[in-house]
């Protein structure tokens, strides 16, 4: 039921092209409740469809990796409730549609939830058959962490 | 002019930047895609002297890493590992995957399965081309840098687009069990068939889309398109039973070209570019060819439904086409085939008995090509008598057209020379995306360098 609405959260990447699937992992290793209305899940990214699945939500924490030059695995949280997130950053990746454009695409056509987070994590190696980087995987523990309590207190919130 | 458009998007690069004609200088043009995997694509045109010295397209190309990932899987596994080569057409990955199976196994499915296998394929033309066309294609034409840029003016179109390629999607679901990679697909048919009452909710989908598609081709036929055409040698199937080809057929071109799919690499053949990880294709001893849906309309204009004919007509849009910027006028079209030909379909199918056949595997090689949206996907394996895969080849449309569109890029700027250098940088990138090609997924982050070497 839509009233029982509260968060979708959505760890984005392709898991065949190495860094890129750290979003899917992320979310693979988030801890699940039911009836919380709290809905987790992964996607490729690479359907601009996808922001039809955003409409109605009223939260939207996103999980994707980045290329911002900063430390490998780490984190950057980005509230883009009203403005866009950078493109340059996340459109390294290997979707179809950046990241920030999906985004800018859901917001012209209102149907951008009216809280949005996404939590960017520093990628290094996005090719084609390969794992995620060892230097991406130390870190998603405590990323998955983090979001996690994020997710704690967005619902007590 | 818009602050939106896409002229404001072009970056410039490096110091010594001119578009004049400079003879005696050498001008390099760069098109480098900021998304992908660095190194792993780009277009790069070097001028000198206002003629084009060098064209080279860089292509991405996961169906080499899949071809060793194949190697020692079953013959029943190969469906659902080929169809994660590509998210926007994994449908055609399966299809060509099944077909080269069947073939090596000598199945032969019965027409409800064939029905169903159409219509998915269906499914997949309609997402795809309509992400083509609405997303990535149409902004180039309407002078915005993205599809972001043109929903602030014409969000009712861009949301038209997205309707168009959900009903795409809700299609495949239906039939293949998920929108992206199938899981319902198997060698011999499906795991489930559905019964002929199931399909009420998705014919009234179609309909709408059927409608939404007429209006889709009204829309492109009137952007304005330069005036530019080549002289290529298409190539496609030709199916069996009197359709548009989608799913089988054998392969004939406009210059004569009529062979069997099992006679492919015979006359086709891929070899290394020095400038580029993924192999050309090329006809052999004549060179560069097409596919994609311009082959297709062009050399199956008689198969297309009433419908589709009669609306090509009303807009003036009749074979041959030689301009491979309309291309969006043909791909639009085969959006409202895809409608038009899934209601016939629908209206036809009876539920099959089973649905699938058993397959039994034996030490064989099996050859497959079918219809990919951006066009023909040659597959052919090689089993040992557990049906294990001792060898894949998988030749994608992608890396057929390269050629072609290296040599379309080679003549278009060099009749163009005088043009602006931003407007002649567009004009590159749109002849790239005329193909669709599988870099269309990050052509929106293509930057344009312009450089003047001494």
């Amino acid at each position: 039921m839509a009233s029982l609405r509260t968060l979708l959260v959505i760890g984005i990447g392709n898991e065949l092209r190495g860094d890129d699937g750290v979003g899917p992992a992320i979310v693979k290793a988030l801890p699940r409740s039911s009836n919380d209305g709290v809905e987790i899940r992964a996607d490729r990214g690479e359907d601009p469809c996808i922001i039809d699945t955003w409409e109605g939500w009223p939260a939207l924490f996103l999980v994707d990796a980045i290329c911002a030059g900063g430390e490998i695995g780490s984190l950057r949280v980005f509230d883009a409730s009203q403005e866009d997130v950078p493109t340059n950053i996340f459109g390294r990746t290997t979707h179809t549609f950046s990241l920030s454009e999906m985004i800018a695409l859901a917001r012209q056509l209102g149907k951008l939830p009216s809280v949005v987070r996404v939590y960017g994590i520093e990628g290094k190696e996005f090719g084609i058959g390969k794992s995620i980087s060892k230097a991406v995987e130390d870190t998603v523990s405590q990323t998955v962490l983090r979001i996690n309590e994020d997710i704690r207190r967005w619902k007590n919130a | 002019m818009s602050s939106d458009k896409k002229n404001s998007g072009q970056k410039d690069s490096g110091q010594k930047i001119s578009g004049q004609r400079n003879p005696g200088k050498t001008r390099t043009i760069e098109v480098n895609y900021l998304a992908r995997v660095e190194g792993e694509g780009g277009l790069k045109i070097k001028v000198k002297g206002g003629h084009v010295q060098e064209v080279q397209l860089n292509i991405f190309e996961p169906p080499r890493f899949f071809e060793a990932l194949l190697q020692g899987r079953r013959y029943d596994e190969a469906p659902d590992i080929t169809s994660r080569i590509c998210g926007i057409c994994p449908v055609a990955y399966q299809m060509s995957t099944i077909s080269a199976m069947e073939n090596a196994l000598g199945v032969t499915v019965d027409l409800p399965i064939r029905q169903l296998r159409r219509m998915l394929y269906c499914g997949e033309w309609v997402e795809s081309h309509t992400l083509h066309v609405y997303m990535l294609h149409a902004p180039d034409f309407l002078g915005y840098e993205s599809a972001i840029h043109m929903a602030k003016q014409f969000p009712e179109i861009v949301k038209r687009g997205l309707q168009l390629k959900k009903v795409g999607n809700e299609l495949m679901q239906f039939l293949g069990g998920r929108e992206i990679h199938p899981i319902n697909v198997r060698v011999g048919g499906f795991y489930r068939a559905p019964l002929k009452r199931e399909f009420k909710e998705i014919v009234q989908r179609l309909l709408w889309a059927r409608d939404a598609a007429l209006e889709t081709v009204k829309w492109v036929s009137d952007f304005s398109f330069p005036d530019w055409e080549r002289d290529y040698e298409f190539v496609c199937l030709r199916a069996t039973d009197p359709v548009y080809p989608i799913e089988e057929g054998t392969f004939i071109s406009n210059k004569g070209l009529a062979i069997d799919v099992n006679d492919y690499e015979n006359w086709f053949t891929e070899e290394h570019v020095a400038h580029s990880t993924a192999l050309q294709s090329s006809l052999k001893g004549r060179g560069a060819y097409l596919v994609g849906p311009l082959a297709r309309f062009n050399l199956n204009f008689d198969r297309l439904s009433p419908l589709v004919q009669e609306t090509a007509k009303s807009i003036g849009f009749v074979p041959p086409i030689r301009n491979p910027f309309k291309s969006i006028i043909a791909r639009s079209l085969e959006i409202l085939y895809a409608c038009d030909e899934t209601l016939r379909l629908i209206e036809e199918y009876q539920s099959p008995s089973v649905p699938s056949i058993a397959t039994v595997p034996r030490a064989s090689i099996g050859f497959g090509a079918t219809e990919a949206p951006r066009g023909v996907l040659y597959h052919r394996y090689r089993l040992d008598d557990n049906g294990l895969i001792q060898e894949a080849k998988i030749v994608p449309p992608t890396s057929q057209n390269q050629k072609s569109v290296e040599m379309d890029l080679w003549q278009f700027v060099e009749s163009r020379m005088s043009l602006p250098k931003k407007e002649l940088s567009w004009q590159c990138e749109q002849a790239v995306r005329n193909y669709d090609p599988c870099i269309s997924c990050a052509a929106h982050f293509m930057e344009v360098r312009w450089e003047e070497i001494e």
